[in-house]
């Protein structure tokens, strides 16, 4: 490789460019030349080597000396007549690289191979710096980046050295980071976590028999004030002898992960806790119907001892077949329509009984894009054998209501009776009487004969109005005309209503829907509250006692039922607990019509309200969906999507 | 013929018959007729107060739990209106206190509907019975009345003394009269009277006397 060198050289010189081009040839160089005019600074930097008489251009050597401490300056040679000899070492010790004279240019190349092999040895210094320098910076940042730090514990002498980068990892700053061990372990030490303190003096201090890698976590406080998790790995190098020299580690801030992987711990626990602690059975199926995940109460209920588990079996595996078929269909049609699916299921459980509950189907996908069919179901058996009990308890208070009312009603009813009897025994005496005399007109009994069959037509349905009336109630809805089922029930009523004169009003409203109630007990609230009314009205002349029935369309679902009369109303402390059981203002009954009443307008899912009229009188306002809830273990089921 | 009472006993009667329903009210008058008697329907109490019933004849058959005017009212208004015919009371629901005012205002019975074998027809013969017999007696009395009122003053002063039991010569005296003429009085009134002895007369005069 051929070498080139870039020589200033000075305007004034006390030899010619040629004697110097000769001298230099056996150096085998390509040589550039130029002058000195640019000026020092240009000249250092652009040139390897400067040659100039700096007792002739005391000016540019001036300059010259300014730049010559700089490392990447040019070397200066002073080229100086023999003569002026005296003035080489003060020109040395100024910064010249060398100082040869005039007449001696042949020992030039000699000169310029040392400046050239010190200036190699320069760059190569500078260049392994360089290097070295950008290595550290390399480690710093991947340090950094991997947000790692460095320590070294000797353990013989119990010295501690870390990497400068540790000091964020502490909340510190880098000013703030102790320099020497023994502060450092001052200043690590009080901020560790006391629990932690024991796995961290177990390192420092190792014991002959301790793991040679290790890795733990330990918090320290931040001056945050919150204790923060750190990752340590690490390797103990023994001697020969196997005793603990010293203790190379690395610390990673795991803080963030380890809160992420603790909440996603609590996350985890509390979705434990959450499917097992609480009242729902919850499971979740693969596409293929393999239960994946069944929460605890799912896995008591469902799980048959002879199957261990329940994850990975099919419903087939759980139920009896038909139960089985059922559940798959309805599983089938959610995943064909991936429309949520709620209603109820009846599914037998461990110990035999059969379970009712309500459940919610859903599909759903995980992160790996996977689907399942997830479950919540909720045991409804319960409070469907509750609100049976309530519901019979209700029918059964309501029963013996009616039947009072019917108790109440008895004179009335046997009044009515009694007159189609009367007429029938009449009629059969007459015919009788007619039949017994061969001479009569035997014609005349055909009308009477009539009568007798109308009358026993008009007992019958007298009987049958009555016995409609007090039998106990079917439980099933029918879907009826509320204004029909009022006037039946007045008819019902009328006897009384003959006996204890009341003039009754009826605003019954046309444009009515179809309600879909318990026929019979409506009856009863109507019956009730009638003869409430006329029990009202009793010490009001006759000529003004008023009872009023209105029925009007309650937009959108509802019917609205008033039953009015103008009579003393109901004194205003009592007001309030009318329809608590056992109050009463009558010297007679149990107090218990009203609140059969408002049992009876709840258990429809309407309301009953008591509102005094102006001047005088109550108001009774009963609010009837148009169609009163059906209980559970009728039939039950929703779609939503 | 169940009936004991001779046919032309009950001619010429009505059975009047009260009550707001109609079937109950057809079945009576069937039962009347059936009977070979006449029957009349009302089917209110007003209506049959309506009806001027003079001095028809008959019985009543009258039912109390009607709309508007109830037939114990009825019945007390045709009592104040002085109508003696007899009055069956018929209720298809009966209590006490109703039974006793019914009574009171002088029913001649009361049944229950419905009431037993032929207990109604039963009651309306005996009421018409008793129509008659007092019929009978009313029509007595009127005849009574009748000759009584053919007595002249003086033949009204003798008649006093000799209610009170005085004897002729005593009459005489206290009349300041002769015991002639007395005597002739005395004939003349139980002539007039259609009495065939004193004691006769006395009853006679005494029945007009009661009934006031």
């Amino acid at each position: 490789m051929s070498q080139s060198i870039s020589i200033a050289v000075a305007e004034k010189l006390p030899w010619s460019r040629k004697q110097v081009e000769t001298a230099l040839a056996p150096l085998g160089l390509s040589m550039s030349w130029s002058g000195c005019a640019a000026g020092a600074k240009q000249v250092t930097r652009q040139h390897d080597l400067v040659l100039l008489d700096p007792l002739a251009e005391a000016a540019l050597w001036n300059d010259l000396r300014q730049t010559t401490n700089l490392p990447s300056s040019a070397p200066v040679v002073a080229v100086i007549p023999r003569e002026q000899a005296s003035a080489s070492t003060p020109l040395l010790i100024a910064g010249a690289s060398d100082v040869l004279y005039a007449d001696e240019l042949e020992l030039l190349p000699r000169t310029v191979e040392r400046i050239l092999a010190q200036r190699a040895r320069l760059q190569a210094w500078v260049t392994e710096a360089c290097d070295r320098e950008f290595r550290d910076e390399l480690w710093c940042q991947g340090l950094k980046a991997a947000g790692v730090s460095l320590w070294i514990w000797n353990c013989r002498d119990g010295y501690l050295e870390c990497s400068h980068n540790m000091a964020p990892i502490y909340g510190l700053s880098p000013e703030e980071f102790p320099e020497s061990s023994q502060k450092l372990i001052d200043k690590i030490g009080v901020v560790l976590h006391p629990n932690d303190l024991p796995i961290i003096s177990e390192l420092f201090f190792p014991k002959p028999e301790a793991e040679n890698v290790f890795s733990l976590e330990y918090r320290y406080l931040h001056p945050s004030g919150d204790f923060r998790w750190l990752w340590l790995q690490g390797i103990l190098e023994r001697d020969e002898n196997g005793i603990p020299i010293r203790v190379i580690g690395v610390v990673t801030d795991i803080n963030e992960r380890k809160q992420t992987a603790l909440a996603l711990r609590d996350s985890e626990q509390r979705f434990r806790d959450f499917m097992d602690k609480g009242p729902c059975v919850v499971f979740i199926k693969d596409a293929d119907g393999r239960y994946v995940y069944v929460n605890q109460m799912f896995s008591e209920m469902i799980t048959l001892p002879r199957l261990q588990t329940v994850i990975g079996r099919h419903d087939e595996e759980l139920y009896p077949p038909e139960v089985a078929r059922q559940i798959l269909e309805r599983d089938h049609e959610i995943w064909q329509t991936n429309i949520s699916w709620q209603g109820i299921e009846h599914v037998p459980i461990v110990d035999g009984t059969m379970l009712t509950w309500w459940v919610a189907k859903f599909l759903y996908s995980n992160s790996r894009g996977e689907r399942f069919l997830g479950g919540v179901a909720l045991d409804l058996t319960e409070k469907i054998k509750a609100e049976e009990r309530a519901r019979t308890l209700l029918e059964e208070l309501a029963h013996q209501d009616r039947l009072g009312t019917i108790g109440q009603l008895t004179s009335e009813l046997a009044h009515e009776l009694n007159q189609p009897l009367y007429a029938v025994g009449n009629f059969a005496e007459a015919c009788l009487k007619i039949l017994s005399n061969p001479n009569a007109n035997q014609t005349q009994v055909t009308p009477w004969l009539e009568q007798i069959q109308r009358q026993s037509k008009r007992m019958s349905e007298i009987i049958r109005r009555v016995s409609g009336y007090g039998s106990k109630s079917a439980p099933l809805p029918q879907t009826v005309k509320l204004n029909e089922l009022i006037r039946s029930c007045c008819e019902l009523l009328t006897p009384r209503l003959r006996k204890e004169p009341v003039q009754m009003e009826f605003d019954l409203a046309s444009d009515l829907p179809l309600v879909t109630v318990q026929p019979t007990q409506i009856q009863q609230i109507i019956v009730n509250l009638v003869t409430n009314a006329i029990e009202a009205l009793q010490d009001q002349p006759v000529t003004n006692r008023l009872i009023g029935i209105r029925t009007r369309r309650d937009p959108p679902d509802h019917v609205l039922i008033e039953v009015t009369d103008n009579g003393p109303g109901i004194p205003p402390e009592l007001l309030p607990k009318i329809f608590v059981p056992f109050t009463t203002t009558k010297s007679e009954g149990m107090g218990l019509g009203l609140s059969i009443v408002r049992s009876i307008v709840e258990s429809h899912g309407g309301s009953i309200t008591a509102i005094p009229r102006q001047p005088r009188g109550m108001n009774f306002q009963i609010r009837l969906p148009l169609v009163a809830p059906v209980p559970y273990d009728l039939q039950f089921a929703t779609v939503s999507r | 013929m169940t009936s004991n009472s001779p046919q032309s006993a009950v001619n010429g009667r009505t059975v009047f018959i009260v009550d707001d329903d109609p079937a109950a009210r057809q079945s009576v008058a069937a039962l009347v007729a059936a009977h070979g008697l006449v029957a009349e329907e009302f089917a209110s109490g007003e209506e049959f107060l309506a009806a001027d019933l003079g001095q028809r004849r008959g019985c009543i058959v009258l039912d109390v739990r009607m709309t508007g005017m109830t037939g114990l009212d009825v019945q007390a208004e045709l009592r104040k209106r002085g109508n003696l015919l007899p009055v069956i009371v018929i209720t298809g629901f009966a209590d006490v206190p109703m039974a006793v005012r019914a009574m009171h205002q002088g029913a001649f019975t009361f049944l229950e509907k419905p009431s037993a074998d032929q207990e109604l027809w039963r009651n309306i013969e005996m009421a018409l019975d008793q129509e008659q017999i007092v019929a009978n007696l009313a029509a007595r009395k009127r005849e009574i009345q009748t000759n009584y009122e053919t007595l002249t003053d003086g033949e009204l002063q003798v008649l006093e003394k000799l209610l009170q039991g005085e004897p002729n010569k005593t009459i005489a005296a206290d009349l300041d009269m002769g015991l002639r003429t007395v005597e002739m009085r005395r004939a003349t009134i139980l002539k007039k009277m259609n009495a065939n002895s004193l004691a006769e007369l006395v009853r006679l005069v005494l029945t007009i006397r009661d009934g006031k």
